[in-house]
């Protein structure tokens, strides 16, 4: 490498190092507000807050994460909504993390929710077997694609979030029942598809 | 001051600030049942990399994939998109290895330490334990390749 090509690199270099510094102290607006607008309980349900596991926290530190357990009418439902705002690796592919846990998924089809869809997987383990439903939401549209997911938020960081909210993760799995009705349970509790 | 940073073989930071964002590569490794031999397929990924610069590389790409490594793994930081981080390493450390002709090979296959190796075989509904195998296989089959080609570009002779 000559002179003129190694100053060129130190000079690129050193650019590179202060906008990955820099970049780090300019605030991204997350998606808080729209995890705290979740209400605990409402007509026709009621929630309790349930606390993270161990490596649940080393996986999702320091994002913001909320889990929960609903009764809706005569359902159970855990929830878990994930914003990634401050660690966007805490969100993975839903289907990568069940297959990681050792799930292996059936069949999976997707479910129509306003501004876009939610995917219902079908799990077994062991012999158990339960599904499960998960989402990607900005607060407009929603979708189940860690493609798009990955696409909006490198999109929203390059941008310093001028072209849109951060999505927020949603999984859903029934508690002691293998299925649940899901079209009733969101019919049911609405505020879950307005976050 | 210019004396002093001519000295220093600036591709070699380029590896550092590419490690350092990629530092997220240890908390997959210890935490996803897919990466959890990420570390062993980058070590052997990258010994003959070591050989090369042992026996004093010339990078013929030097610069250039230097800065189009660099690039990626800024591009990656500040879109926060690891898998760019990565590529930007790998390429960073081809930089210093002397990639050239047929050890492209070696640099394309650098895939089996990154976690994106593990997504795409769970989208092949693969278990990790195969997936892990198959990782460790590719690392193999780089090896060899990075160690027959790899700084093995003939000299440039004048006429």
């Amino acid at each position: 490498m000559n002179n003129s090509a190694k100053k060129i690199l130190w000079v690129a270099l050193g650019i590179a190092l202060l906008l990955s510094l820099v970049w780090q102290f300019v605030p991204l607006r997350d998606a808080s507000a729209r995890l705290d607008a979740i209400p605990l309980s409402g007509l026709g349900f009621q929630g309790k807050d349930l606390p993270l596991a161990e490596v649940e926290k080393a996986i999702y530190s320091p994002a913001r994460v909320l889990k929960r357990v609903y009764q809706v009418g005569r359902q159970q439902v855990i929830v878990v909504a994930i914003d990634g705002s401050r660690n966007r690796h805490a969100i993975h592919d839903p289907t990568f993390c069940f297959r990681g846990a050792g799930w292996i998924i059936g069949a999976a089809r997707d479910l129509p929710v306003p501004g876009g869809y939610a995917r219902v997987l079908s799990l077994t383990k062991d012999g158990r077997h339960i599904e499960a439903v998960y989402w990607l939401s900005d607060g407009q549209t929603r979708h189940a694609s860690a493609l798009d997911y990955w696409w909006q938020t490198t999109w929203r960081r390059l941008t310093l979030g001028h072209s849109g909210a951060e999505p927020i993760l949603f999984v859903l799995q029934p508690v002691n029942r293998e299925s649940l009705d899901w079209e009733l349970l969101l019919e049911q509790f609405p505020a879950l598809l307005e976050s | 001051m210019m004396r002093f940073l001519n000295q220093i073989r600036v591709e070699w930071l380029v590896v550092a600030f590419c490690a350092w964002h990629a530092a997220d590569l240890l908390h997959a490794w210890g935490h996803s049942p897919y990466d959890r031999l990420g570390w062993l397929a980058l070590l052997l990924w990258s010994l003959p990399a070591g050989r090369s610069v042992w026996h004093g590389s010339k990078p013929a790409a030097g610069f250039k994939l230097a800065m189009a490594s660099l690039a990626l793994a800024l591009i990656g930081v500040l879109g926060d998109l690891n898998f760019l981080v990565y590529w930007g390493l790998a390429g960073a450390i081809g930089s210093v290895a002397g990639v050239t002709g047929r050890a492209w090979l070696w640099l394309a296959l650098a895939v089996c330490w990154m976690p994106v190796f593990g997504w795409f075989g769970s989208q092949l509904h693969l278990p990790a334990r195969p997936v892990n195998s198959l990782r460790l296989l590719v690392a193999l089959a780089a090896a060899a390749a990075g160690w027959r080609w790899l700084g093995s570009a003939p000299p440039k002779t004048s006429a």
